[in-house]
């Protein structure tokens, strides 16, 4: 089976999500974090960076609770918030663009 | 030294002074974007603030994780503002996809209504050219001497479409006449027996009789003056047609046969409204006997002459039925009089 780069990283991105939800304090964390795990794998590879960079985030918000520094976790949760909201508006326009090429032809 | 440090001072005062300040990138991001997508861009802004609060009291983590913040937000924010650009783009696009299709849509439809009417009036055309060759036929035959009537056009198929096509008219006029007052029994017989036998003369006389039931019912019932229904009257049986301030009608010459007066007479009787006029130089055997053939078809009617140009036209006129006399009740007994035309009192 060929699998594409960015689907590990997207994978990896599950796993963290899901770690990182458990420990979530207060409920817009959670929401955020849950909103950044409905987001998924990488759908192309212009992805794979902002993915990336929310797996970290997501990893830094894991050992910030770990290490109970509340105030980067409160950080780190935000920084998951804006990487997500710009995933989600990033797919948008490429859906829009995908359409906007359907209906040229 | 101090005199040096001065000097520099003033250089880089002057040298900075003169152009603007460096832009901030993100902020001219945030600035462009602000319109698009506020939101995005106050959140990038907050954490920028915070960035620099931390900066202040000297957490460089917390600045760092801040300015990513700030990033994050930026980009959303440039994303949103490309979004609702290409949103707007292909909502236009689509509106002028709309506007194209209906425009097309449009000038197919008129193109086929083209069509229909360019159809309708080659059929239109079709059939008055059918009906003056008809008639053409009937004429001829009326022509011959009565006991050569039915020999004289040898060919049957030739006779029988001419009846065909005379008695398809007389059907159409019928039409006209029951919705004037209700069916006509008789002529619907007369116009019955057609469709058995095929016959010239007898189509021809069903044609006259239902152009004269038509008149008597446009009389009792008071129908308005209709020039275009006189004028296409006259077209459809190969009239040429003539306007002038008197009236307007069909225009004869010296050779016209009195069958052909005649059949002016007839179509005559089926415009009852108002007197005939007949213009121009009525003296000489062949008119008189078109004025005889008029009078023979009219009846009572008055029909007044009016002395024209010494050529060869001769004009019969309908003044209730011109351009100036639609509208009128009563037709004037007083005609206006036009270059070279003047009422005579007496044949």
């Amino acid at each position: 089976m060929i699998r594409a780069p960015w689907v590990s990283a997207g994978f990896a991105l599950g796993l963290v999500v899901a770690a990182a939800g458990v420990h979530a304090d207060p409920p817009a964390r959670l929401e955020w974090v849950r909103h950044a795990e409905s987001l998924g794998a990488a759908r192309s590879e212009a992805e794979v960076p902002r993915v990336e960079q929310l797996r970290r985030a997501l990893d830094a918000l894991r050992e910030a609770e770990h290490s109970g520094d509340a105030a980067r976790a409160e950080r780190m949760a935000r920084l998951i918030r804006a990487l997500a909201v710009h995933l989600e508006l990033q797919r948008e326009l490429d859906t829009l663009r995908a359409q906007g090429q359907e209906g040229t032809r | 030294m101090k005199v040096r440090a001065a000097a520099l001072a003033l250089v880089l005062v002057g040298c900075g002074g003169a152009t603007a300040p460096a832009l901030d990138p993100l902020e001219g991001i945030l600035e462009a974007a602000s319109t698009s997508a506020p939101s995005e861009v106050a959140q990038a802004r907050e954490a920028r603030g915070r960035a620099e609060l931390a900066r202040r009291r000297g957490d460089a983590l917390a600045a760092a994780d801040e300015d990513a913040i700030a990033r994050a937000w930026a980009d959303a924010a440039l994303t949103r503002a490309e979004l609702e650009r290409e949103r707007a783009e292909a909502d236009r696009l689509a509106a002028e996809r709309t506007t194209s299709e209906l425009a097309e849509a449009r000038r197919l439809a008129a193109e086929q209504s083209a069509q229909v009417r360019t159809a309708a009036d080659a059929a239109r055309a079709a059939t008055r050219v059918e009906l003056v060759r008809a008639l053409q036929v009937a004429e001829a035959d009326e022509a011959q001497p009565r006991r050569a009537r039915r020999v004289s056009l040898a060919d049957p198929r030739e006779r029988a479409r001419a009846a065909r096509a005379i008695a398809e008219h007389a059907r159409l006029l019928l039409v006209a006449v029951e919705s004037l007052g209700g069916p006509d029994e008789t002529l619907r017989e007369q116009l019955g027996q057609l469709e058995v036998e095929s016959d010239v003369e007898r189509a021809d006389a069903a044609y006259r009789a239902v152009r004269r039931a038509l008149g008597m019912r446009r009389a009792a019932s008071g129908v308005e003056p209709a020039r275009a229904s006189w004028v296409e009257a006259l077209e459809s049986e190969g009239f040429e047609v003539v306007d002038s301030t008197l009236g307007t009608g069909a225009m004869l010459d010296a050779n016209t046969p009195a069958s052909r007066c005649s059949r002016l007479g007839g179509l005559l009787a089926s415009y009852p409204i108002g007197e005939v006029l007949v213009v121009g130089a009525w003296s000489g055997r062949a008119p008189s006997r078109c004025l005889s053939a008029l009078r023979l078809a009219l009846g009572e009617r008055a029909i007044r002459p009016i002395a024209g140009p010494e050529d060869a036209r001769r004009l019969v006129l309908l003044p209730a039925y011109g351009a100036a006399g639609v509208h009128d009740d009563e037709p004037s007994s007083h005609p206006p009089s036009v270059a070279g035309a003047e009422p005579v009192t007496s044949e």
